[in-house]
């Protein structure tokens, strides 16, 4: 464990990657976001035309 | 050929083969990227030079390669959107600019992080890579505003794509400016004719981290061009039937 935190530059280096693992979390978030967001949207106005 | 391709670039087609694609490209990236991040950071040596925060490259080279790539894979899609008039391309083009934006933040902000301990200094405005770099992400926001401030369609998939080849011209200027100008970033150490000069056992979580991060981007890149494929194809029959048997089921 202790060497885990001994590396050297760690700090530069645990942010790297920690930066990297945040930025794949929001594009993935984002993406599926985004999925949800427009299927849910073009079921809604299917859904009016057919009322219609 | 020309009709294999027709047929995937049709939208009920290529949603279909997405769909199936997403969650295999999606794991294998995952275990690609635990496996370049277990011995990239534990298993790999240290370099003689740099000691550990060479480990920076396991994050900073895929994130670099990432955005070159997407920018250059929206300059094709954009070509091929505005001479043979495909709509997928466009849908490609728009879902990929903001994972482009994405990693090229990423493969900024790394490379400063990287940049401190080796160069003594978090940003250096006369580098021509980290300016050329810059100018992209700069790209990536134009493009994404040029096309949020045009309401029709069709002219903002067409203005957006010519910003898109204009800008073009950055790709080569980025991967060539540490040959063709004096740069604190270091030439390539992959693409070089005589092979790659990095050891072997720091080679291979390299290489495990950029083929699993394209991976799991392409996993992305498809999840968002299915969503536009099907809010661009919203009238079509297709669509309707897809959407109501997806309630049904």
């Amino acid at each position: 464990m202790l060497e885990f935190f001994s590396m050297g530059y760690a700090s530069f280096v645990y942010s790297s990657f920690f930066i990297f693992f945040m930025v794949l979390l929001i594009c993935t978030k984002q993406s599926v976001a985004l999925n949800k967001k427009y299927h849910r949207k073009v079921k809604m106005l299917i859904d009016q035309t057919d009322i219609k | 050929m020309m009709k294999f391709i027709h047929k995937l670039a049709s939208p009920p087609h290529f949603y279909s083969i997405s769909s199936v694609l997403i969650p295999w490209l999606a794991i294998t990236g995952l275990i690609l990227i635990l496996f370049g991040v277990v011995n990239g950071l534990f298993i790999a040596p240290p370099d003689y030079q740099q000691g550990d925060a060479y480990r920076i490259i396991y994050v900073h080279v895929p994130a670099a390669y990432i955005s070159m790539m997407t920018y250059t894979l929206m300059a094709v899609s954009s070509v091929i959107a505005l001479i043979w008039r495909i709509k997928l391309a466009n849908a490609i083009t728009v879902s990929a600019a903001p994972l482009g934006a994405w990693f090229t933040f990423l493969a900024l902000i790394t490379g400063s992080i990287w940049g401190k301990p080796m160069w003594g200094t978090w940003w250096e405005w006369g580098d021509p890579r980290l300016t050329s770099e810059l100018l992209m992400l700069f790209l990536y926001f134009g493009y994404m505003a040029l096309r949020a401030s045009i309401s029709d369609e069709k002219k903002a998939d067409q203005l957006s794509s010519i910003l898109i080849l204009v800008g073009a011209i950055n790709v080569p200027v980025i991967h060539y400016s540490v040959e063709w100008w004096s740069s604190l970033h270091q030439t390539s150490t992959l693409l070089k004719i005589d092979g790659p000069s990095i050891a072997t056992s720091m080679l291979i979580p390299l290489l495990s981290m950029i083929f699993g991060t394209t991976l799991y981007f392409l996993s992305l890149l498809l999840i968002r061009t299915k969503s536009e494929v099907i809010m661009r194809q919203k009238s079509s029959r297709w669509v309707k039937e897809l959407l109501k048997g997806a309630q049904n089921a």
